[in-house]
């Protein structure tokens, strides 16, 4: 029985926390970012102290959300600035929690002009995730320091570039090019939690970030229809499908020796319905497929990567990155076709800063057998450099590298 | 039954670095190991305390607002308990959420004359 009790009243505050926001942000506006975010903070510590489950009000969420909007309030009224009385009675009726505006917030926010995408997520991260400084770090190998800066001057060009403009009007301007953004900080957020390696709890997943995001683009694909917000659904059920198995007993496995038994059958289906050819081709789609060819592959044979490559180059068309043409080469290799992958290699290598961890990997397999003793020397400066415990281990087990 | 006052000391500083998903997994902890009080019998009553107060000082009733932040500790929450010994108490206190985030528990026997007597 206490079980039930305990299940009902239970709360996800970094859920909620990226709810208030956008509820808040929406009445008042891009000034007051940091006034809401303490407004916030402090709700959340007040709530601790509700422990009587009796003293919990029917509806908790609401409840937070006047407690936050009062806060932010009274903290207007003691810097005397402006009074946002007249927002007041709007709240009352259609501010509240329950009205979920996380998407129309990151709509918003993926329309300033003043911001660059990596500046967005940051941002986004922090205040629609509920991620605090020092998780977002965790996750994305940033120093604390550098997001924190990141974070502070997006708020200020938000300020700046917004200021006495509703949301609402911007929002209901939304075209192509921010639904775009959408998706790509969408995908950002998600690959983030994919990639979550956290030395202190030894995970690898943060996977309650990979089903916001999930659910997010889910309403963004209700809301426009496009293709390509379809597509990135179905590549994130095959990303999502392959959770269970991408850890065992606290290893990280690789894709090609993972226990497909494990993969979570039903979202592979599902991603298949949204696999769906657009009119126009976008990254999306192709990286989808790559990653159901891997997922469907009875072997992964020269002619499983032949396909693979082929996929790859297409992609290189869409999305111009190193990270792509990194995969492109690791194919190369696998299909025996080294010496393409090598001229591709050292074309990329002017593309990433000096040492870059997939590089150095990919470059250390490459040589792996032509001059096996450079290969070891780069894979023991890789060693060096790895503060992550778990990804040490990976490398150690597979063989990729003997101390 | 004897009974008992339980005092949360809490290291604010701690409090407010917590990210938003270790605060909601707190304010659960919170409420599950108050649930269980109460179904165990030993909750006689329990609040949260705001951070600020008044101190009142000394004859001339000299009045300093607070928080008092000499030190990082501050008493978040009480709990009046009950139960047969001191021991059932600390098995309780040691399982309080407080302790989770560097917080301290202070278990305070409640004076009865009675006791005096025997």
């Amino acid at each position: 029985m206490s079980n039930n009790r305990h299940s009902a009243i239970e709360f996800y505050y970094r859920a909620l926390y990226g709810k208030l926001f956008s509820a808040l942000i929406n009445q008042f506006g891009t000034n007051h970012v940091n006034e809401i975010e303490d407004a916030i903070q402090n709700t959340f510590l007040k709530s601790l102290k509700t422990w009587n489950a009796d003293k919990i009000p029917d509806n908790k969420e609401n409840w937070l959300f006047i407690v936050a909007r009062n806060d932010v309030l009274n903290q207007i009224r003691k810097k005397g600035k402006a009074s946002p009385a007249s927002n007041l009675t709007e709240t009352e009726e259609n501010g509240t929690a329950e009205n979920d505006l996380r998407l129309e917030t990151i709509l918003f926010l993926s329309s300033s002009k003043k911001n660059s995408d990596r500046a967005k997520v940051m941002f986004i991260l922090k205040n629609i995730f509920g991620l605090n400084v020092r998780e977002i770090s965790e996750s994305t190998l940033l120093s604390q320091e550098a997001i924190y800066k990141s974070i502070n001057r997006a708020k200020a060009s938000f300020r700046l570039e917004f200021e006495n403009k509703p949301i609402s009007v911007i929002t209901k301007k939304t075209g192509k090019h921010e639904i775009v953004t959408v998706e790509e900080i969408l995908y950002a957020v998600f690959n983030i939690g994919f990639d979550s390696f956290n030395n202190k709890i030894q995970s690898i997943v943060n996977e309650d970030l990979c089903l916001e995001a999930f659910a997010i683009a889910k309403e963004l694909f209700k809301k426009y229809q496009q293709d390509s917000t379809k597509n990135l659904l179905a590549l994130f059920c095959f990303h999502i499908g392959r959770i269970p198995a991408k850890i065992d007993k606290g290893k990280l496995v690789s894709l090609f020796k993972q226990d497909q038994a494990k993969w979570d059958k039903k979202l592979m289906s599902l991603g298949f319905s949204y696999l769906h050819k657009p009119e126009k081709l976008n990254r999306f789609y192709i990286e989808s497929l790559i990653a159901s060819k891997y997922m469907t592959a009875n072997s992964y044979d020269t002619e499983h990567w032949n396909e693979i490559i082929k996929l790859y180059e297409l992609l290189t068309k869409f999305h111009h990155s190193p990270i792509v043409k990194l995969n492109l080469c690791y194919g190369l290799h696998q299909a025996n076709r080294r010496e393409e992958a090598l001229i591709l290699l050292a074309d990329i290598e002017k593309e990433l800063p000096n040492g870059h961890f997939y590089y150095s990997l990919v470059k250390a397999e490459l040589l792996k057998v032509s001059t096996p003793k450079q290969s070891e020397t780069i894979m023991a400066s890789v060693m060096d450099t790895m503060e992550q415990t778990i990804r040490k281990e990976y490398l150690l087990e597979n063989g990729l590298i003997t101390l | 039954m004897k009974k008992f006052l339980l005092l949360l000391h809490e290291d604010i500083e701690k409090m407010n670095e917590l990210s938003p998903k270790e605060m909601g997994e707190l304010a659960n902890a919170h409420m599950a190991w108050a649930t269980k009080l109460a179904e165990s019998g030993h909750l006689i009553s329990g609040e949260g305390l705001h951070e600020k107060g008044v101190l009142i000082t000394g004859k001339e009733c000299v009045i300093k607002d607070g928080p008092y932040l000499e030190s990082k500790e501050l008493i978040g929450g009480y709990y009046l308990l009950q139960a047969n010994d001191l021991d059932t108490i600390v098995q309780f206190a040691k399982e309080c959420p407080c302790h989770l985030w560097g917080g301290t528990t202070e278990i305070r026997a409640i004076m009865e004359m009675d006791q005096y007597e025997q």
